[in-house]
């Protein structure tokens, strides 16, 4: 891989206002510097300090935007990986009872499935709102831009949802025939998560690019970052659910190392899941605390 | 006394812009060459941008227009100007204050 080409993936992993402020100008240095792994080590370093410091480029206008659509597309990417990470953990406990998990186990798992539902209607409600306040004002101002992305996952979620469903009601004639754990069972829950993770992915790129191309006034930017802060907190809350009923799952004592370890999984990503969102969500209250200089 | 954080010392990279700056504007690789020409010391590009980025930002210095977007040329405010002489006045402070304890030592002379 030539000099360049490393320098041009490194100064990707840039933060993205640092990237649209002095990406070319760094890239112009880097090169009549001649490259080197010195540089080439001067770069990354860089990069990483840039991302665990955004504090200077947050407080430009330019930057504070970014950083709060960043905060909203994150959280809501990382919300809805979690339904694949909670359908899992469902797969494990639940679909057929873990013998003698009850008292607080199932009081967490219980509390745990209340939150999600609640949440996931929440989000799916913001999401709507911040949907139409984007799509509209587009089809007035002809902003192809913003129409084409935003529009984009309307077809996607459809389709994800009628596969799913079917996917859904396969899943349970097969559970009730043959039991949760055959190769037929994993299989449609692959699919599953397959279906779900391509859908997110391709919704996650879409409303990055729509925001960008919508300029939502500051406020609505405001409201969608402290929606996605909410969601955080309950990722959160809905996490250490998960722990404390897979510490009782653990401490029945009586669960297979599969099914253990087909509950731990989707714990331990929905750990990592509620670390990134928070992380993220903090950016972005900074970001709302720090008044923009013009 | 606790040092304060945002007082770069003289290996700093901000304070090395600032008084590289300090002569005329430059854009980044002439800060990089009068940097090492000056003071033996070479900023990465890295460095040098992110020193760049907190500086502007606290507007002790400030983009020009130039022909060349890629190689913006960058000068120093009133602000900064007035922070580097603030600091460069401390560094001859503390510098005066070393030798003098260093000729009054019975053993150590100064060279």
């Amino acid at each position: 891989m030539s000099a360049s080409r490393l320098h041009r993936l490194i100064l990707a992993a840039y933060p993205a206002p640092f990237r649209d402020r002095y990406g070319d100008e760094l890239a112009t240095v880097a090169a009549d510097c001649g490259g080197g792994w010195r540089v080439t080590l001067d770069l990354a370093v860089s990069a990483v300090k840039a991302r665990l410091n955004p504090g200077p480029m947050t407080s430009r206008p330019e930057g504070r935007r970014r950083r709060l659509e960043t905060t909203t597309s994150t959280v809501f990417a990382l919300w809805v990986w979690s339904t694949v990470a909670v359908a899992l953990f469902a797969r494990a406990v639940d679909d057929q009872r873990v013998p003698g998990l009850s008292s607080w186990g199932w009081s967490a798992y219980a509390v745990g499935n209340v939150i999600f539902e609640l949440v996931t209607g929440a989000v799916l409600i913001a999401g709507f709102a911040f949907w139409l306040r984007v799509v509209v004002p587009a089809i007035r101002t002809r902003n192809r831009t913003a129409l084409v992305p935003a529009v984009l996952p309307v077809p996607v979620v459809l389709l994800w949802l009628a596969a799913t469903d079917h996917i859904q009601a396969g899943n349970y004639r097969h559970i009730t025939a043959q039991g949760p754990h055959t190769p037929g069972g994993w299989a449609l829950l692959g699919v599953y998560a397959f279906f779900t993770v391509a859908c997110v992915t391709v919704c996650t790129i879409s409303i990055r690019r729509a925001l960008r191309g919508a300029e939502l006034p500051p406020p609505l930017l405001t409201v969608s970052s402290l929606v996605a802060s909410a969601a955080s907190i309950a990722l959160m809350v809905l996490t250490a659910c998960a722990l404390v009923c897979v510490t009782r799952v653990l401490l029945v004592g009586s669960v297979s190392v599969r099914d253990e370890l087909t509950a731990i999984g989707p714990v331990c990503f929905l750990i990592l899941a509620s670390a990134a969102a928070a992380t993220s969500s903090i950016r972005g209250l900074r970001a709302l605390r720090t008044a923009p200089s013009a | 006394m606790p040092r304060r954080v945002e007082d770069p010392n003289w290996t700093d990279p901000g304070l090395l812009v600032l008084a590289s700056l300090a002569e005329e504007a430059k854009h980044g690789y002439a800060i990089i060459q009068d940097v090492e020409a000056t003071t033996g010391v070479r900023l990465g590009p890295g460095t040098l941008y992110g020193a760049l980025s907190r500086l502007e930002q606290r507007g002790l210095i400030e983009p020009l227009d130039g022909d060349d977007p890629r190689r913006r040329p960058y000068r120093l405010t009133s602000q900064g100007s007035a922070v580097l002489a603030e600091r460069l006045e401390n560094m001859r402070r503390f510098a005066a204050m070393g030798r003098r304890r260093l000729a009054a030592s019975p053993t150590v002379r100064p060279a």
